[in-house]
């Protein structure tokens, strides 16, 4: 092959590697990239999270993208082990051409692909991962979170705890990261207050048959906590119903039990659970009730917390590409520590420190509606500051 | 760990109650490996199917129409499998049968996506199983009690058919000696419709009464037929009595793991699988189809 043709070649293969990232940093869309999971107990709600996020990307390219270009979601499931997530991270920044990274994060995942996001070259903005490790040990220059983590349901449970007055508790949590770190955090947290906990049972992901766990939870004590997710949670409220299980207890509190977009599902198995909720379409603000309406408009049904949170996380990375005038992450991380920024939770800070969003968290009850079908009430609603606990010495971002 | 837990009597009804569902599951794929020397890899996204026609009838219907109606819709899918799949393939080698019958879960479950969609779907138990009765000064669900006798009693139903009609008589002969079995006049063609379809009708059953116990969500099948596989292992390859025996031990070594060791509860069933291959290959069983 003559020395000219493999020259050429050699140019248009460099040129086609480069392609994405010029786009991605220089001129065309700003990718976004989505992970969500096809199989186990999350990959039912897959499908509401894309929704959520290509819903809020719509909202945001009807207001003009950022820089005068409109953000692009580009979408990668994976089977839901912390290996598959860190794959489709991996084929998202480098053949996918993104900037940054969002999605259906448990914590193990986000734990998995912290480490990595410096040598991907992408951003993560968090919306999903609980674990108080991604804002003490795990802390890193590249990650961002804006939901709520570990450490502020255990706050804000705080309160809600020493007013139920109850003295003895038993737990259920899932068997992993988010579910080891609440129970260990909550039980420090009833320690603390005088009381003491019982039973702390953990059931691995994907358990059908919940039976044996409930019989273990019907020894006597004031009140239960669930920490269960998705199907999981479900498959849990619908037998402990048959158990009569929760009317053991004075109180049941549940941590990601009872949500928002399982309501319709869970119906009467979970009434008069009370579990934290950080966000609802009734929250005050002008922006919030904007982002309800439009929402409602393009998607064609209400937002759940999740899809706010991931509305949040596309309101900070504009403002923090914005402010960068750039899409290139180093730029935008830069940008976005310390920036206070307007979005649907209201004014609030991306903490320099830690690379937390400093918004409101809340406690909710689940109630039959006026309507007869069954909705959250607020009962207790704090704003970040209040409750967000200092960063932590040992996070390292910088 | 509280001991005590494992003389509760809600925790046995528990282990029996798995064991039941497994049972019956098991009964008919070991029925379809017993006769056909088939492993149907496909036998998890069939009770899948079954779980999710369930719902659906019992909506429309009720559940008492959907313990009847979903069997027998399911054995004609079985009539389909076996005219379609298995029987053309008879004379290929085990694996290719197994891979094809694993191919045919991975088609049937993304099938059953797109009909239901990927959220969980709950289905109540009727209004007469709906409570709770007291066992023994403990309150227990009436539905799982009620499956408990259903699975166990099709299970003696399906022995006893075994043992005592002429058919069963014929299923038992194919299984172990299918060549003479042939030379006597035995339709062996007509047989494996029959067993296919009461396997694939058992697949059915289970998945009915499966939607009130557990739930019913895409990953049902896959999650329960890795189960299944162990119970037939243990059981003995095409032993309808060691699938039995095996479902039991199962449940209780499920219960006894999740009380005594929970961060290993979910290697009970595989060191179960280990121990009883070490010390007896063949399985609890006698032999195929016995």
């Amino acid at each position: 092959m003559p020395d000219t043709t493999r020259r050429t070649l050699a140019a248009a293969a460099l040129l086609s590697l480069a392609a994405p990232f010029s786009f991605a940093q220089g001129s065309g869309p700003i990718k976004i990239g989505l992970l969500t999971i096809d199989s186990g107990p999350f990959a039912s709600y897959a499908n509401l999270i894309e929704q959520g996020a290509r819903t809020g990307v719509d909202i945001l390219n009807a207001e003009g993208g950022a820089l005068g270009r409109k953000f692009e979601l580009v979408v990668q499931s994976h089977s839901g082990t912390p290996a598959a997530a860190v794959a489709a991270a991996t084929k998202l920044a480098q053949q996918g051409g993104v900037s940054v990274l969002m999605g259906q994060t448990q914590s193990s995942h986000s734990l998995a692909l912290v480490p990595k996001l410096d040598a991907l070259n992408v951003l993560q903005i968090d919306t999903y991962a609980q674990s108080n490790d991604l804002m003490t040990k795990s802390c890193a220059p590249n990650y961002f979170r804006v939901n709520t983590p570990d450490a502020l349901t255990t706050r804000m449970m705080q309160d809600y705890v020493k007013a139920t007055g109850a003295k003895t508790w038993n737990l259920i949590s899932m068997d992993y990261a988010a579910g080891q770190s609440f129970a260990k955090g909550f039980t420090e947290l009833v320690q603390g207050q005088g009381g003491t906990v019982q039973q702390s049972l953990f059931s691995p992901q994907g358990t059908a048959d919940f039976g044996s766990y409930i019989s273990q939870l019907s020894k006597p004590s004031d009140a239960l906590v669930v920490t269960l997710f998705m199907s999981d949670g479900q498959s849990f409220a619908k037998q402990a119903k048959q158990f009569g299980l929760f009317d053991k207890y004075k109180t049941v509190i549940g941590n990601g039990f009872a949500t928002d977009f399982q309501l319709e599902a869970l119906g009467d198995n979970v009434l008069g659970v009370v579990n934290s909720l950080s966000w609802t379409a009734e929250l005050p603000g002008a922006r919030n009730a904007q982002y309800v309406k439009e929402f409602v408009l393009r998607a064609k049904r209400k937002p759940f917390y999740t899809d706010a949170d991931l509305m949040a996380a596309l309101e900070v990375y504009r403002a923090g590409v914005v402010k960068a005038k750039s899409s290139e992450p180093a730029a935008v991380r830069k940008a976005l520590e310390g920036l206070r920024i307007d979005t649907i939770f209201g004014n609030v800070e991306m903490r320099a420190a830690d690379h937390h969003l400093i918004r409101q968290h809340g406690m909710a009850q689940v109630v039959k509606g006026a309507n007869g079908k069954n909705e959250f009430v607020m009962k207790v609603v704090k704003s970040g500051p209040d409750i967000y606990p200092p960063p932590s010495p040992e996070c390292k971002v910088h | 760990m509280d001991l005590s837990q494992l003389f509760n009597v809600a925790q046995l009804a528990n282990a029996l109650a798995l064991a039941s569902l497994l049972t019956i599951l098991a009964s008919g794929l070991a029925l379809i490996f017993g006769l056909r020397d088939a492993m149907n890899f496909g036998h998890g996204a069939f009770y899948m199917l079954g779980a999710y026609l369930g719902y659906s009838v019992s909506n429309r219907l009720s559940f008492w129409a959907a313990l009847i109606v979903v069997p027998l819709l399911l054995a004609l899918v079985g009539a389909v499998f076996e005219l379609a799949v298995l029987r053309p393939l008879q004379k290929r080698s085990r694996m290719d049968v197994a891979l094809i019958t694993f191919g045919l879960a991975l088609v049937i479950g993304p099938a059953i996506y797109k009909v239901w969609g990927t959220a969980p779907l709950s289905v109540e138990a009727p209004p007469a199983l709906a409570g709770s009765v007291q066992l023994l000064g403990t309150m227990y669900p009436v539905y799982r009690l009620f499956l408990i006798a259903v699975g166990f009693g099709a299970c003696v139903a399906l022995a006893l058919w075994l043992k005592y009609t002429r058919s069963g008589m014929h299923t038992r002969a194919v299984s172990q000696q299918p060549h003479i079995a042939r030379m006597m006049g035995v339709n062996t063609d007509r047989l494996s419709l029959l067993v296919v379809c009461l396997g694939t009708g058992f697949a059915g059953l289970a998945g009915v009464l499966a939607g009130p116990y557990l739930s019913v969500d895409p990953g049902m099948g896959a999650s329960i037929l890795i189960s299944c596989l162990i119970v037939v292992v243990v059981g003995g390859l095409g032993s309808i009595g060691g699938a039995i025996a095996a479902a039991v031990v199962y449940g209780f070594i499920q219960v006894i793991g999740t009380v005594l060791f929970p961060s290993l509860a979910v290697l009970a069933p595989y060191l179960l699988l280990f121990v009883v291959l070490l010390w007896r290959p063949q399985g609890f069983g006698r032999g195929r189809v016995a």
